[in-house]
């Protein structure tokens, strides 16, 4: 995705995201709307004009759509890969290789990532996420007696600490409590497993988060907390 | 010595260890890249078609292979193919030169381009069945078949120990890294593809040299198993994998895909042959070199239907056949399309095949993992292009001319700097080897140091 494009994209999403906001009378909540498309430009590719016109609203308008206590609980990026990859699937793909792994990008994107975690006060998921996603992957090469060295290569990997710090830490789709979210990741991690090494399906990761959003709900509910908030908004504002 | 293009997979020999060879420019037997490999894949939805070239040159008491497979091959599933067709698909993929002549500067239309030159740059013993003593190996030989002038054994085991045994016990030489290798292969479920030469079959079929095999199966799994062929291998291996898809790129999902350099404008003395292939083998090494030596290079991704400029003909339906493009039926050709001079329509009409050249050169260290790929839907064209611009050398008296000659010094500068940068040729270099005369070597580059020249 060309730098223009990218551009054209975001102010798209911004576009949405306000005509969406202020069609429920709350505060333009950009933020939210750029983190999610930024995101979005970095993971899914694809060479078709529509799919890019469409990603940007499958990837806001479920935030306003599906919605459990007046919350949204599908990670909006990652929905909007998914419904790409199911509707559009002979025009979008995702490139887990395509950013290598080289050693600047991983500490730049640890940075970026902390960062954004931070400031939305949810440091933790990502790091619940990554944890069971080693323990599995770690297990996986005990047991099959290969050198650390294959684990190693596989989590250095750029896209999934995209995945990790840009949208599995999304603060408002994940549990409330500390307990729902470290089994909402331990069920990210071990989905992931089975569709990487037994059904040896690429997009993994985004199918693995969009089935295990829906139990974000039944979480919530079992293992009560505080819902997050963008800023001082309103509980339900998206 | 003997060589052998299996070593991605493994190659366990009888009695010696041998080494593996080349890959070459096609009008000199020049090796190019030690130790290369080259192998077609075609693959649409869960099937796969594998052809393994091979240019195995010892002894044919000598040779025999073990490959990973993901399932337990039916005879049918197995063939020989004839190793002219990857030579094809090798050559029609290749990187090429293109050639133009600068017109009279005292005419207009000076770049107008005369012609299109390219340089294709492609370029046993019988088993022993001493498993068949039921010595407790724990490992199963599924089938056997002759395919060819190949014995072919497909064998499942339960432990990484028995497999060896049995490989050993049947004078295999099986590296000792290997055998974990091995271990890992047998939890994932893959099978294990044993070939050996059948000497009475090969002189029965009366050829002189191995020919490519092929196996098609079906299964989710999309890889090629480097792992093995790494367990002894001290030094890179080159492999170049020629994917055939319906319509989409292939790219490798846990390795970076990197497009080589291509389309620039380098100076007209790399058209030789000898300068041609250093320039290739240096220009690769360079931008492995930039990434790390960790990515996989695309070097070819373009519909087979044809090609612009052509460094081969294109494949015929019936050698895509013969590559396993199961999809190619005699039926489903379209009109053909209009070829022009440097362009070229495949003959006997169109079909779904697009084809991705993927080149890498592998260690254990920067490639610890089995190559897996996919299928994009990315359909664009791509491909390694070198442009020469010859300068005009007739008689030109007009103002215009000198005018032309200064522009041409600049862009000889432009062009040995491009080739320098792509390389990694020194410039003095480059002067030498075009035999400029017009340009001089920049005097900093030499002994003068810059701060010799400060307060002089």
């Amino acid at each position: 995705m060309i730098i223009p494009g990218v551009i054209l994209i975001l102010l798209w999403s911004l576009c949405l995201q306000f005509i969406f906001d202020h069609s429920i009378e709350k505060k333009f909540n950009w933020k939210s709307a750029f983190i999610s498309t930024l995101s979005l430009t970095l993971l899914l590719k694809s060479d078709s004009m529509f799919v890019w016109l469409m990603a940007p609203l499958f990837t806001i308008a479920p935030k306003f759509v599906l919605r459990h206590k007046g919350k949204h609980f599908f990670n909006p990026t990652n929905l909007g890969i998914v419904l790409c990859l199911l509707l559009f699937s002979e025009f979008s793909w995702v490139s887990p290789g395509q950013w290598g792994r080289d050693v600047f990008f991983i500490g730049l994107l640890l940075f970026a990532g902390v960062f954004v975690c931070h400031k939305s006060s949810r440091i933790d998921t990502p790091f619940y996420f990554l944890g069971f996603h080693l323990l599995f992957l770690a297990s996986r090469t005990v047991w099959l007696g290969d050198p650390f060295t294959i684990a190693i290569h596989r989590v250095q990997n750029i896209s999934l600490l995209i995945f990790a710090f840009l949208m599995i830490s999304d603060p408002r789709t994940t549990p409330d409590s500390k307990k729902g979210r470290i089994l909402f990741c331990a069920t990210v991690a071990g989905l992931t497993y089975y569709f990487d090494y037994v059904l040896y399906i690429r997009e993994s990761l985004f199918y693995a988060l969009a089935l295990t959003s829906l139990l974000t709900p039944i979480l919530n509910n079992i293992y009560p907390g505080s819902t997050y908030q963008w800023e001082n908004q309103s509980l339900a504002s998206s | 010595m003997g060589k052998s293009i299996f070593s991605i997979f493994l190659i366990l020999i009888m009695t010696k260890a041998h080494g593996f060879c080349g890959f070459y420019v096609s009008k000199a037997d020049t090796k190019l890249f030690n130790e290369a490999s080259k192998v077609v894949m075609v693959r649409d939805g869960n099937r796969t078609v594998i052809t393994m070239s091979n240019d195995y040159k010892g002894e044919a008491t000598e040779f025999a292979t073990v490959i990973p497979v993901p399932t337990v091959l039916e005879k049918g599933q197995i063939n020989v193919a004839e190793p002219k067709l990857v030579d094809h698909i090798d050559a029609f993929t290749a990187p090429r030169l293109v050639e133009y002549h600068d017109p009279n500067p005292c005419h207009k239309n000076r770049y107008m381009e005369m012609n299109t030159v390219q340089k294709s740059m492609s370029g046993g013993a019988r088993v022993k069945r001493k498993g068949g003593k039921k010595k407790n190996y724990g490992v199963k030989i599924e089938a056997s078949y002759t395919v060819g002038e190949y014995d072919i054994l497909i064998l499942s085991a339960k432990e990484s120990d028995g497999l060896t045994r049995w490989l050993k016990d049947n004078e295999y030489k099986v590296p000792t890294q290997a055998e974990k290798i091995l271990g890992s292969y047998i939890k994932q479920g893959m099978k294990f593809f044993v070939a050996k030469v059948n000497l009475k079959e090969q002189n029965k079929l009366g050829y002189s040299y191995l020919r490519p095999l092929q196996m098609a199966y079906e299964s989710e799994k999309f890889m090629l198993p480097i792992r093995l062929g790494m367990a002894n291998a001290k030094e890179k291996q080159e492999l170049f994998v020629f994917a055939i898809t319906k319509s989409g790129r292939v790219e490798t999902v846990n390795y970076r895909t990197v497009k080589i350099p291509s389309n620039m404008d380098l100076p007209p003395y790399i058209k030789g042959e000898k300068h041609f292939k250093n320039f290739y083998k240096d220009m690769f090494k360079t931008a492995a070199r930039r990434e790390d030596n960790r990515a996989v290079f695309l070097e070819y991704a373009w519909n087979m239907n044809w090609c612009d400029p052509c460094a081969a003909e294109p494949l015929s339906p019936e050698e895509l056949k013969k590559l396993g493009v199961f999809w190619v039926n005699d039926n489903n050709f379209d009109k053909p399309g209009v070829p022009s001079p440097r362009r070229k329509m495949r003959r006997g009409g169109a079909v779904n095949a697009y084809v991705t050249r993927l080149h890498v050169s592998y260690d254990k260290k920067n490639f610890p993992d089995d190559l897996r790929f996919q299928v994009t839907k990315d359909s664009s064209n791509y491909q390694g292009r070198y442009i020469l611009r010859q300068p005009f050398k007739g008689e030109a008296k007009c103002e215009q001319y000198q005018t032309y000659l200064k522009d041409l010094k600049v862009r000889q500068e432009k062009e040995m700097t491009t080739l320098a940068h792509l390389t990694g040729w020194s410039k003095e270099q480059i002067i030498k080897d075009a035999n400029y005369t017009s340009i001089k070597p920049d005097p900093e580059k030499k002994d003068d140091k810059w701060w010799n020249r400060v307060w002089k």
